[in-house]
């Protein structure tokens, strides 16, 4: 594992607001009839609170290593949030059964799906047990911080409607926000060029 | 303690009272299972008391609903009997299933989802409109007959009443809910009691309400006795009229395809269900009936749920329907004009009804199981000719996702592959007299008058109506009284008497009194 001293105050800062979503996500729910979908439903907000600032840190100029502790500690607690909405979608909602989630969402939706349950869960694996620095690793990195905010924002804003738009919208002004000032920095000369020097270690 | 320290000390409160709170939540979250009790139970029990979910709301608001609506529970007035009497229900035992009427249950599922609760919630299952009491007076406890269809039961009637409670947004609150019970059972409702009170009021009255724009607003008080606003009726049902409306998302309000509470017994004699025979396999006529009453394809996949539904159809596959000489041991059979009656059914009825063998064993008629035209038979051709009637079948398919547990095959449904029913099923009788009243809409009273033996009454009342062994059917009024209220006009659509004219029309052509009688004498027997 690389050396990143995540600090108590990184760790609080990020471990509180994660877990008292979950509790929200999972308690709340308890005041509704239909107890397992709207889990299923907090715990796709939780994760999209989660993962909207650790996408930003991705994203934004001037890599620190308190950034990426940041980054690295939201982005775990983020897939740990949509593990749970993964848990009451697949095992709940489609009765554990992988052929009816394919056939209620289509190949493609329920493709993307686990593809991004896999990845998502790799790269956080990769993230905290092999250097950022190896160009590979970079490499995926990019790609798999393109695939997760492009299949949310398929999800959060095109298909689904309710509170999750407004999740959706901001996940989205804050991308564009964020690449706009990484955009700026480039060309102020305050940033490297290099498209990879980009996330956590 | 310097600023650091307790900074630090801060922080890990706040990481420790964050894990806690996390891990009491995941521990929480996992004891949930355990609200569900689960027990074994025989097929009859099963039957009678166990959930096919179809919960309705929580037992503490089933409770007092009478108490604080007696406008609505008690349409009749108070002399009219209790809200049990007033829609025909069967009283049920003081210590069994919490003391509730015939055909509910208790269960810790919540509505729909089938997710568990802590708090118990009562449902409805097959029992209620599947269970009947005979009674020759109307202070008789009667004989309850689990498999007849109630000859009683209002319940549409009862659900309106129900509904319009709900949008009672004055006497309808938690607050009262929850006084009413503590100061009716002495006791004080626990914390989940009261908050699941609470949620299951505001999301039931805004379900209620969302529905009004497509099915309008239900009726309460007096207007349901009133045939004009209510023309379904005691003992029977539109078994597609909620289908229509749930699946189709249509109104169904010109819908009047009526029909009687049937009978369950022997149900491994009938290969298709229905009066017209649209739906065959056993499993989809019950996930249908129960889906038309509140179950999902969520709480219909709990393995419990599923269960029991499967347990129900298996208790009705041999249940065994009552025999006439028990149920009125008072009543002497002639056997000599039985004898005689029985030559005059296998001329004019075994062939499209069966008939029993000595042993009891029911042998199948030369065209039991097909359907006749309605119009050949002439009987009231509501039930097969209602909107929408020819595309339901495909609609209810494709409702259900693609090799989904409970989808129906597609040939067991018709209209589809294996025809078209516009028409009526020969069916077994078994224990006859206890398919009172007859036809499919439960249009004629007695036996006496299906077999055209007497002539067939155009008006009268129906509701909680005696037993007339003499001519086997029920003792219809034909004037209301506190228990017999609902006006039953064979002119209005859907509740056509005529028809089904064998062995003869009444005094026409062919037509032998004393041959009636006889065969009257026989139906007696099987």
């Amino acid at each position: 594992m690389t050396s990143r001293n995540i600090t108590l105050g990184q760790f609080t800062a990020t471990f509180v607001p994660f877990g008292l979503m979950l509790v929200l996500a999972l308690m709340g729910a308890e005041n509704t009839l239909d107890l397992p979908f709207h889990r299923l439903i907090y715990s796709i907000w939780a994760t999209m609170a989660l993962l909207i600032p650790a996408l930003c840190l991705y994203i934004l100029p001037a890599r620190t290593q308190v950034r990426m502790n940041y980054w690295l500690l939201l982005w775990t607690f983020a897939y740990l949030a949509y593990l749970v909405h993964f848990y009451y979608a697949v095992m709940v909602h489609y009765h554990a059964s992988i052929p009816e989630v394919f056939r209620e969402q289509g190949i493609r939706i329920a493709g993307s799906n686990f593809l991004v349950t896999f990845w998502w869960g790799l790269d956080v694996l990769l993230a905290w047990f092999v250097r950022a620095d190896v160009k590979w690793i970079r490499i995926e990195r990019l790609l798999v911080n393109i695939f997760i905010p492009f299949t949310f924002f398929v999800a959060s804003v095109v298909i689904f409607k309710g509170f999750v738009n407004v999740l959706g919208y901001a996940m989205t002004v804050s991308i564009v926000i964020c690449l706009i000032a990484r955009i700026k920095a480039k060309f102020a000369g305050q940033h490297p060029i290099d498209i990879l020097e980009v996330g956590g270690g | 303690m310097t600023r650091e320290k307790l900074a630090r000390s801060s922080m890990w409160v706040a990481v420790c009272v964050t894990a806690f709170l996390l891990v009491a939540t995941l521990l929480f979250v996992h004891a949930e299972s355990t609200w569900v009790h689960t027990r074994a139970m025989g097929p009859e029990e099963t039957f009678h008391y166990s959930s096919t979910g179809t919960e309705l709301m929580p037992l503490p608001v089933f409770q007092v609903l009478p108490t604080l609506f007696p406008d609505q529970f008690q349409p009749g007035g108070a002399a009219a009997g209790d809200w049990v009497d007033q829609f025909g229900f069967i009283r049920g035992k003081a210590n069994v299933n919490e003391g509730l009427p015939q055909g509910f249950f208790v269960s810790n599922y919540r509505p729909r989802s089938g997710a568990p609760t802590p708090v118990p919630f009562v449902g409805i299952n097959c029992s209620l409109c599947h269970t009947s009491r005979i009674k020759r007076s109307d202070d008789d406890s009667g004989v309850v007959i689990p498999g007849m269809g109630s000859t009683s039961l209002d319940f549409i009637a009862w659900v309106d009443g129900f509904k319009t409670a709900v949008l009672d947004e004055k006497r309808m609150t938690a607050k009262n809910i929850i006084d009413t019970y503590e100061r009716q059972y002495g006791k004080t409702l626990s914390f989940s009691e009261k908050m699941m009170i609470r949620l299951w009021l505001t999301q039931t009255r805004k379900a209620v309400q969302q529905t009004g724009p497509k099915v309008d607003e239900p009726f309460g008080g007096a207007d349901l006795r009133n045939a004009s606003f209510m023309p379904n009726g005691p003992s029977r049902t539109q078994p597609f009229r909620n289908l229509i409306r749930n699946i189709m998302d249509r109104p169904a309000t010109l819908d009047r395809g009526f029909c009687k509470l049937p009978v369950l017994y022997e149900q491994k004699d009938r290969e298709w269900g229905q009066f017209d025979g649209s739906v065959r396999d056993r499993l989809t006529r019950s996930v249908l009936a129960a889906m038309a009453i509140g179950a999902t394809m969520d709480n219909l996949a709990i393995a419990d749920i599923s269960g029991n539904v499967l347990h129900s159809i298996d208790y009705t596959l041999d249940l065994k329907g009552p025999k006439y000489a028990e149920v009125f041991p008072d009543q002497k059979i002639d056997l000599e004009k039985s004898a005689k009656g029985e030559k005059v059914y296998m001329a004019h009825c075994d062939s499209c009804h069966g008939h029993p063998d000595s042993q009891g064993k029911w042998i199948k008629g030369k065209e039991q199981g097909v359907v006749f035209p309605y119009q050949d038979i002439g009987t009231d051709s509501e039930r097969v000719t209602f909107r929408h009637y020819d595309v339901l079948a495909d609609r209810l398919y494709d409702w259900f996702p693609a090799k989904q547990a409970l989808r129906p095959k597609r040939e067991d449904l018709r209209p589809g592959p294996l025809g078209n029913t516009h028409g009526y099923i020969g069916s077994p009788i078994v224990s006859a007299f206890s398919h009172a009243p007859y036809l499919h809409n439960g249009s004629v009273p007695t036996m006496a008058e299906l077999i055209n033996l007497k002539p067939r009454r155009n008006l009268y009342y129906r509701g909680d109506n005696l037993y007339d062994p003499a001519d086997m059917g029920l003792i219809v009024p034909s004037q209301p009284d506190a228990k017999r209220y609902f006006k039953f006009d064979v002119t209005e659509r859907g509740n056509s008497n005529q028809g089904h004219n064998y062995p003869w029309s009444y005094q026409g052509k062919g037509w032998d009194q004393v041959a009636l009688q006889d065969l009257l004498e026989y139906l007696k027997t099987i």
